[in-house]
């Protein structure tokens, strides 16, 4: 592997504009479980929504291509294909058991932690290219690049100051001054700075529900992570908390990839910029988030963003 | 099953009327009665048996309070405390505790030192390490550690620890309180494993994929989420260890020999405050002589140190409690 | 950056591998003393058969007591361990039982609930030399009763009464609530639930607290040493059959005694080195009466186990 620097920008800063543009990569010869469903092309600029980004054609990030996944005998992904781009926010919907968790999970391995499992496709992760289903890929290295919230905030057993610096310190950082810089970029960006600053040394488990989900992201956030992944994480949160969370997400996707489960399709509606139907482990439909909401492609999509079942 | 009230519907509507003495029943009135009765008997048999714990615990205090009173009517508090010497069988007797504390406490941290490590460490390894099948086998042999008698186990001490122990360290004698207190932390290491590893498999996965998600390995895991986590019930099983180690009698009285001696080194023989209650009692003191009451309040002040440890145990366990 | 914050790409990966190699490192660590815990167990066991050797012949249990190593026995010190078990499993076992029922099914959470609830904790903590003291200031000479056979079990009943109550109290909280719920709907008293219902359901985890608690008694030591158990009995105390009326004699609670442990505990203690076999007999003897008791608890909590799982 290259031996890129580390010091890649911060994702809390604005990036300047990359130089041209890059289409998504369409691999040949690649099996789409549908046909209308394919990983599809760059969206133009007038199809973004008004997030303040500086108006660019998306570059794609990640890359599903026939990715599989089973537990044991039972297949629970049946073959994904799909583009994550770059610093933007990607819903994955659908019913309870389509995969859509599972599909986040294999991005940073959490599989690994649980026997009997096997992946089988190819997950790419750019711009090194690298297969995150591969055998012998370092899960560490992986997690340390890919970050994930879940559904039930989990602050560790520890102070707010060592949650966030949890990430840091993994990281290898030791020096106390860049840590404690860190540590308040990372509480800035996930606008609890002002809430916790003077109580950095209290047990993270005395905040409120939204303000410990917060302090996840913050810890998410302070290890630089080139992508982070969230696992529903408002369905546990008020809906005041579930708002401030999501004006959060928001914020982030200028700068960092953003891949969201969601059971709520309006959240989807409300932040993604790009929507991914699945069923029963398939990708039903992908597209623009606007596209997949009122100009459904499929009728199976059509009736679940309707809500004839869920 | 036959409704209990009665009371038909259209009694409700129709005008009032007076209403009957008592509610027409068709159970057997008498049966229900003696059901009630036999279920207040009940009631009251197994409260007197809770009740009863607290009398056991009046009995125990009592006893060692109204001996150790009289054995204070004789013996000034202040030479108790502070003398160096604890000779009470003598014709010029001495009554300084401080030799039976000090033996006690050096056995304990000796203990503690073996106990407190080991048992930490297998506890986190059975519990983020070890195969589930694995588990399930250790686990309940370790406990069979602590069936051990604790006799048997001071023959142990004597006659096979001390002897390897006098191939490192030749000058040991066969006497010492090495042998003994690293005996005791072994019997006592299933107490740590076996309730520190209940402790942390209680901590919710949920912690932990926190936790591996950012890049962690499987120690630092176990180390900085899963054992902080964990600290209130790991705590708990420290405290019980050390409760054991202070009390224990027999592995001592085998293997420490029973002469007292003012050291912190556990190469020496010493006496602990059990061991000297055990020698006392194998001898024939005459009821009420200061050689007997001495033996009672040598027990209250371990009663107290065991006390005093409870409650700070208590402390600290309400300090760490779950946070999850 | 601080000195050994990493900085470039193969620095991580150094890093990394290091970390993993102290992971490894500590599995070995934590399986080599686990093991060696149960391998100081096993030495234990050998070392005391292999000293036991010359004296693992029948006389041991049917010869008494001697001055002469070669023909010394156990049998009153057996004798002596059945008896006293008696006397302790009929103070134990339905004082134990009783407290726990009452505890679970009729206590309110009240002052009294709370003050009986510190109160056995605080008895299981009593170090056993100091129940010894108790017995000799109040069983002994306050209420005159001896040193015999009858102080001795009641002595030891008092000291692993925790033991069963902690056990009961578990066995009866993993009743089901529902189980009591549907008692009650038939009209049930509570004394009728729980006789019928809750402590059938709960027998073998009641059982297994007796069994261990009994297992426990049968090696203390120390309150009995205190109480003035004698260590060369000669004799047996009388039998509780007689074949004259009343048939049955209660003779043998006031009678001296001694026990297994005490026995040993005398023979190590002896300045001739030819006791020393006898005594690793006894402790032979000893050890496979408690292991067996305890191995047979384990065992039958594990069928329960088993048995709840499926």
């Amino acid at each position: 592997m290259a031996t890129a620097s580390l010091q890649r920008p911060s994702p809390l800063a604005v990036q300047a504009s990359h130089a041209g543009a890059h289409a998504g990569p369409t691999l040949p010869g690649v099996p789409s479980s549908s046909p209308d469903s394919r990983a599809s092309l760059p969206v133009t600029d007038a199809d973004l929504p008004e997030f303040g980004a500086p108006p660019r054609p998306p570059e794609v990030k990640a890359e599903a291509v026939g990715l599989r996944f089973s537990y044991g005998t039972h297949e629970v992904l049946k073959g994904i294909s799909m583009p994550f781009h770059k610093d933007r926010i990607t819903a994955l919907i659908g019913p309870s058991g389509c995969g859509k968790s599972t599909l986040l999970r294999c991005f940073n391995r959490m599989h690994d932690l649980y026997p009997g499992t096997k992946y089988g496709g190819q997950l790419l992760l750019y711009p090194d290219k690298l297969d995150i289903c591969r055998k012998g890929v370092d899960a560490i290295r992986l997690r340390l690049r890919i970050n994930m919230v879940f559904q039930k905030p989990n602050p560790f057993p520890k102070s707010v100051f060592e949650n966030v610096a949890f990430g840091p310190r993994l990281s290898g950082e030791r020096s106390r001054t860049a840590i404690e810089g860190q540590v308040e970029e990372a509480l800035k960006g996930a606008a609890l700075w002002d809430e916790v600053k003077d109580r950095l040394s209290h047990p993270a488990y005395k905040l409120s529900g939204g303000q410990q989900q917060r302090l996840c992201i913050a810890r998410a956030l302070a290890s630089n992570p080139e992508i982070i992944l969230f696992d529903e994480p408002t369905s546990a949160l008020d809906p005041v908390a579930t708002l401030k969370i999501e004006e959060l997400i928001i914020g982030l996707a200028e700068r960092t990839t953003i891949v969201i489960v969601t059971h709520n399709m309006h959240q989807a509606a409300r932040i993604s910029h790009t929507t991914a139907f699945m069923y029963l482990g398939e990708l039903v439909e992908f597209g623009k988030t606007a596209q997949v909401f009122q100009n459904p492609k499929v009728e199976l999509t059509q009736k679940y963003v309707t809500g004839h079942f869920g | 099953m036959d409704p209990i009230d009665h009371t038909p519907a259209s009694a409700l509507m129709s005008p009032p009327r007076p209403a009957p003495a008592r509610t027409p029943l068709k159970r057997n009135r008498s049966g229900d009665g003696r059901r009630k009765l036999v279920d207040r008997v009940a009631q009251w048999v197994l409260f007197s048996a809770a009740a009863f714990c607290i009398v056991i615990t009046v009995g125990v205090v009592g006893t060692l309070l109204v001996e150790s009173i009289g054995f204070f009517r004789h013996v000034s508090l202040v030479e108790f405390l502070t003398g160096t010497e604890w000779t009470p069988l003598f014709d010029n007797p001495k009554f300084g505790i401080m030799p039976l504390i000090a033996g006690t406490v050096t056995v304990t941290a000796v203990a503690l030192c073996v106990s407190i490590p080991v048992g930490t460490i297998s506890a986190m390894w059975l519990s983020e390490y070890a195969p589930p099948k694995a588990r399930e086998a250790l686990k309940p042999m370790l406990e069979m550690l602590s069936a051990v008698p604790t006799v048997v186990f001071g023959y142990f001490a004597l006659l096979t620890v001390t002897p390897f122990l006098q191939k490192f360290m030749p000058d040991l004698p066969g006497f010492n309180m090495l042998g003994p207190g690293i005996v005791i932390g072994l019997m006592t290491v299933p107490y740590v494993a076996s309730l520190g590893e209940d402790a942390m498999r209680a901590v919710p996965m949920a912690l932990r994929e926190g936790a591996y998600a950012m890049g962690a390995t499987r120690l630092q895991v176990a180390w900085r989420v899963v054992f902080p986590a964990a600290l209130s019930g790991i705590s708990a099983a420290y405290v019980l260890t050390f409760s054991r180690a202070l009390g224990e009698t027999m592995v001592v009285a085998v293997a420490a020999g029973m002469q007292p001696n003012l050291t912190f080194d556990p190469r020496e023989p010493a006496a602990t405050i059990t061991a000297y209650i055990v020698q006392v009692s194998l001898g024939d003191l005459p009821h009420a002589s200061i050689g007997y009451q001495s033996i009672f309040a040598a027990g209250m002040v371990l009663l107290l140190m065991t006390l005093v440890f409870n409650i700070a145990g208590h402390f600290l366990r309400k300090r760490f409690r779950e946070v999850y | 950056m601080a000195h050994g914050t990493p900085t470039t790409e193969a620095q991580l990966e150094r890093m990394i591998r290091r970390r993993r190699l102290v992971d490894r490192c500590f599995f070995a660590l934590g399986a080599l003393l686990v093991f060696a815990c149960l391998g100081v167990l096993a030495v234990l066991v050998a070392d005391l058969v292999r000293d036991a050797m010359p004296r693992l012949r029948p006389e041991l249990i049917t010869n008494f007591p001697s001055r002469r190593p070669v023909e010394a026995g156990l049998k009153s010190a057996l004798v002596g361990t059945c008896l006293v078990m008696v006397v302790t499993a009929a103070v134990a076992v339905p004082l134990g039982i009783a407290a726990g029922l009452y505890l679970e099914e009729y206590a309110r959470k009240n002052w009294f609930t709370t003050a009986v609830e510190i109160n056995i904790a605080n008895l299981a903590g009593v170090p056993s030399i100091v129940w010894g003291l108790m017995a000799l200031g109040l069983l002994v000479y306050q209420f005159h009763l001896g040193r015999n056979i009858l102080t001795a079990g009641l002595t030891l009943g008092f000291l692993v009464l925790p033991v069963v109550i902690v056990a009961t109290r578990e066995a009866v909280r993993a009743v089901p609530q529902g189980l009591r719920e549907g008692s009650y709907a038939c009209g049930a008293t509570r004394w009728q639930t729980v006789r019928r219902l809750v402590v059938p359901s709960s027998m073998s985890g009641i059982l297994t607290g007796c069994i261990l608690a009994l297992s426990r008694a049968v090696g203390e030591t120390a309150p009995l040493v205190t109480i003035g158990a004698l260590t060369y009995i000669a004799f047996l105390p009388p039998a509780p059959v007689k074949s004259t009326p009343p048939f049955v004699s209660l003779e043998w609670l006031s009678s001296e005694f001694t026990v297994l442990p005490i026995q040993l505990f005398n023979w190590v203690s002896r300045p001739d080195p030819r006791f020393l076999a006898n005594a690793a007999a006894a402790g032979v003897v000893l050890l496979a009466i408690t292991l067996t008791m305890n191995a047979s608890a384990i065992l039958l909590r594990y069928r329960l186990r088993k048995k709840y799982a499926s």
